[in-house]
């Protein structure tokens, strides 16, 4: 009886073990690096990896060990930061966690330090990249109190507008030619007539003129720079940001007029009713079915490439084409805005040696230095997909089905796409020398969109970051509530910027325009 | 007066000894069966009690480096911070609001499917209706809440091909705050009725037919016998689950809400469990979380200890 127990106890504890162990143990001599970076939405990158097994050979004695979890998925990563389970490499682990900021994270301990010099000694040509394209936060959104915390980021890409764009058949038949410059009530007229005038002929009324593109999930609704961003543009504002005076956006004026226009489509049942609520597979599913008439995101969305929204039409109408549109002129101009160039960073897990700190970097600047294996960490490496074949000219039907063999969420996670990249790095050296066709129509159309002020770098102490939480909140309830009609926005305003002010805002105010005219950070 | 069974202060210590001298014997002597205690005794210690060390960094200005233990106190701040909060009073006038509208509605509704269910003279009729509404209690929330995100959807949804029908425009009702609600409320009757009705139904299987016939012999009728010998007889358990509901008046349903809930309607459906994990494991706000946790969970004990008092009472009285 008791050696039976003792043998189940036993084989129970070695199947824990097991278990528990993600992964197998490095070989003796090997320098393990746990490393957490972007993945296909819902498809975590597993180890063995193409790209993974590519970086090995050309890093011996490295043993890379890909979290198993999803990078879009913030529950995950939080809970393993709350147990003290930090990855050794992290890109920016701070997505979705409003009110978390680099500080916090350094004073909560979860990440650690290095030596500015070590950049420039292990990443000096990602390091003058940066440099060339730092809009001024590249640099300070990597620091606190003057010690370097993570690995910058620029992105020449993400700093384009985000555009609008139409089928070009829809376009024809309600009667639509592009404009060189048009009005906010142009715009208007153009989402009424997709709605109202049958363009797929069908014969039902089933197409929306305008929808708030979808984010990745429900829970991260944040009414970021997705936002019908050319509707605010027009109004002179850029969604969540502190303007050259220390004033938030999203209780301005402008944002209110902005509101006011977004009410009256959505009254007028131009706006899709579930542009709050559907996630991106639904987005791109109710566009592929000829649902959605304009699309606006910017040129990397919108650009040729399996899953791209004009390639989901193209699979049953190889011919259609988009065509870009400008900014809508509002009472504040023709404007839009973008991602930001340097919002997302490289981290490092409080764990991670000084000689693994050294390794990712030597490993990132292999990586995003050379435009091929740039682009093929991302797309795919060479003989599955070539990147010169797909920035260089249209792709066609039998190409997009080819694309969606080897190009589907499920394949870039196998290849470990995106996994071991600055995600959102992109240097105007890389990406621009080698695009074509409509790929370059739709870049210029992005990097000619005029763009509403970023506003200045602004730094808070972690008590006062933490109060975007709950602010964050009552702006998306404000924001849904307004445009979706469900208030009445003149009524209830002074109610919302109390609101705001009550639950923080009038701190996180204050502590911005002391930080913008002072420098000082405000506890 | 003095009880009769009534220890003499003198003896109480010796007594004492004696009973737990006989105790230790006793558990010596079956202690087999005590054994098998031991898996229930140990969970409780790990993962109900053990935690409980963690409390602390409600008092704490909690830094993962640190740990627990080695955090700076911070006194009250976090629950002072708290209650300057509007959020955290919207948070907990909305647990309240939703819990309260979920014991109005779900406490009724198992009732009154047990008591029809128990009028139904076709037994495979019974059977399977019976079984039908149990299916539900077995789907977890995950599934139901994508359930309901497809009926109510406004260009899927089979309400809005309703409402269209009607003449009607589609409605967002899962980002409308006011519906939130009420789509909370009935999608939670609809998920427990059936399970929730089978203490009743065994409480109705244990009534006396002879009841039953001899107020029809009286001439009584159907609603008549419910009202009179049915409904009466269920009081005992209805008291019993109602008490025990108000008990867990401040735990809403985690699963429920976490999953039907999105942004933009946290004014009414951001409930204290949701808003804590929010704060506490996605916002890194760890302290503070704990503190409104553990705010709810006082507030919970107290309930308890209430219900607990009330419970006894209506024993007194029969119930």
């Amino acid at each position: 009886m008791r050696i039976w127990i003792a043998v189940i106890v036993a084989v129970a504890a070695a199947m824990s073990g097991h278990a528990a162990g993600e992964t197998e143990a490095a070989a003796p001599g090997q320098l393990e690096i746990s490393w957490h970076g972007v993945n296909p939405t819902g498809n975590p990158v597993q180890e063995g990896s193409i790209i993974e097994q590519a970086i090995e050979a050309q890093f011996p004695g490295v043993d890379l060990k890909p979290l198993p979890i999803d990078w879009s998925d913030q529950d995950q990563i939080a809970l393993r930061i709350a147990a003290g389970d930090v990855p050794d490499f992290a890109y920016d682990i701070r997505r979705g966690m409003a009110g978390t900021s680099l500080r916090q994270l350094a004073e909560d301990g979860v990440i650690r330090s290095i030596e500015r010099d070590w950049l420039s000694t292990h990443m000096p040509v990602y390091v003058s990249y940066v440099d060339t394209n730092d809009t001024g936060k590249a640099w300070p959104s990597t620091q606190v109190d003057g010690v370097q915390y993570a690995i910058p980021n620029v992105s020449a890409g993400n700093a384009t507008g985000h555009i609008l764009g139409i089928r070009d058949d829809w376009a024809a038949a309600v009667g639509f030619e592009r404009p060189d410059s048009w009005t906010l009530a142009d715009f208007e007229d153009l989402i009424r007539r997709l709605r109202n005038e049958d363009p797929d002929g069908n014969g039902n009324k089933d197409q929306y003129g305008y929808a708030r593109w979808a984010q990745q999930g429900l829970a991260s609704l944040g009414v970021a720079s997705a936002s019908f961003p050319n509707v605010f543009g027009a109004h002179g504002v850029r969604i969540a940001t502190w303007d050259q005076n220390g004033d938030w956006s999203m209780i301005s004026d402008g944002y209110r007029e902005a509101l006011k226009v977004l009410a009256a489509w959505w009254a007028d049942d131009l706006i899709d009713p579930e542009s709050f609520t559907v996630d991106r597979a639904t987005w791109t599913a109710k566009w592929a079915n000829h649902r959605l008439g304009v699309v606006e995101r910017n040129w990397t969305w919108l650009r040729e490439r399996a899953g791209a929204p004009i390639n989901e039409i193209r699979k049953t109408m190889p011919d259609v084409s988009m065509i870009y549109l400008p900014q809508p002129e509002g009472p504040a101009g023709a404007h839009t805005s973008a991602y930001g160039a340097a919002t997302l960073v490289g981290l490092f897990g409080k764990d991670a040696s000084d000689e693994k700190v050294v390794k990712i970097m030597q490993i990132l600047e292999w990586i995003e230095t050379d435009p091929d294996r740039h682009w093929r960490s991302r797309v795919g490496p060479m003989g599955i997909f070539d990147p010169e074949v797909k920035y260089a000219e249209r792709v066609s039907p039998t190409e997009i089905r080819r694309i969606g063999e080897f190009h589907n969420n499920e394949a870039y996670a196998k290849a470990g796409m995106y996994k071991f990249a600055m995600h959102n790095y992109r240097p105007i050296e890389l990406w621009r020398t080698n695009i074509a066709g409509e790929v370059a129509t739709v870049v210029e159309a992005g990097v000619a969109a005029s763009l509403v002020d970023e506003g200045p770098w602004v730094e808070f102490s972690a008590d006062v970051n933490k109060l975007r939480g709950d602010l964050s909140d009552i702006e998306v309830q404000f924001y849904v509530k307004a445009i979706s009609g469900q208030i009445d926005i003149d009524a209830e305003w002074d109610a919302y910027v109390e609101s705001w002010m009550a639950n923080g805002g009038a701190r996180m105010t204050e502590a911005a325009k002391q930080f913008i005219q002072n420098g000082t950070i405000m506890e | 007066m003095k009880s009769p069974d009534a220890i003499p202060a003198s003896q109480a210590p010796a007594r004492a000894r004696i009973d737990m001298g006989a105790r230790w014997r006793l558990m010596c002597r079956y202690k087999l069966i005590y054994l098998l205690l031991l898996p229930a005794a140990a969970y409780f210690v790990l993962f109900q009690y053990g935690p409980m060390y963690g409390i602390q960094i409600a008092f704490k200005d909690f830094k993962l480096l640190k740990g627990i233990w080695a955090s700076e106190w911070v006194g009250f701040e976090h629950f002072i911070a708290m209650f300057a909060s509007p959020r955290f009073w919207q948070v907990l006038r909305n647990t309240v609001v939703i819990s309260v509208l979920k014991l109005l509605f779900g406490f009724p509704a198992p009732i009154l499917f047990a008591i029809l269910l128990n009028e139904l003279i076709n037994v495979r009729l019974k059977k399977s209706v019976q079984t039908i509404s149990y299916l539900p209690h077995f789907i977890s929330w995950v599934v139901l809440a994508g359930i309901v995100y497809e009926v109510l959807s406004p260009s899927l949804g089979i309400v809005n091909h309703l409402v269209e029908a009607a003449g009607g425009r589609p409605h967002n009702f899962m980002a409308d705050s006011d519906w939130f609600v009420a789509v909370v409320v009935i999608s939670y009757v609809w998920q427990t009725f059936g399970w929730g009705s089978i203490i009743y139904l065994a409480a109705l299987a244990g009534i006396d037919p002879q009841l039953y016939e001899a107020a029809q012999i009286d001439g009584a009728g159907r609603l008549q016998r419910t009202m009179s010998i049915t409904v009466p007889s269920l009081y005992p358990v209805m008291v019993i689950v109602f008490l025990l509901r108000v008990g867990n008046l401040l735990e809403v349903g985690f699963d429920q809400i976490f999953n039907l809930q999105n942004p933009t309607i946290y004014d009414t459906g951001d409930i204290i469990e949701t808003y804590t994990y929010r704060k506490g494991i996605i916002q890194q706000d760890w302290s503070y979380a704990a503190a409104v946790g553990l705010f709810n969970n006082t507030v919970g004990l107290i309930l308890l200890l209430v219900v607990n008092r009330f419970t006894r009472v209506a024993r007194e009285f029969g119930f």
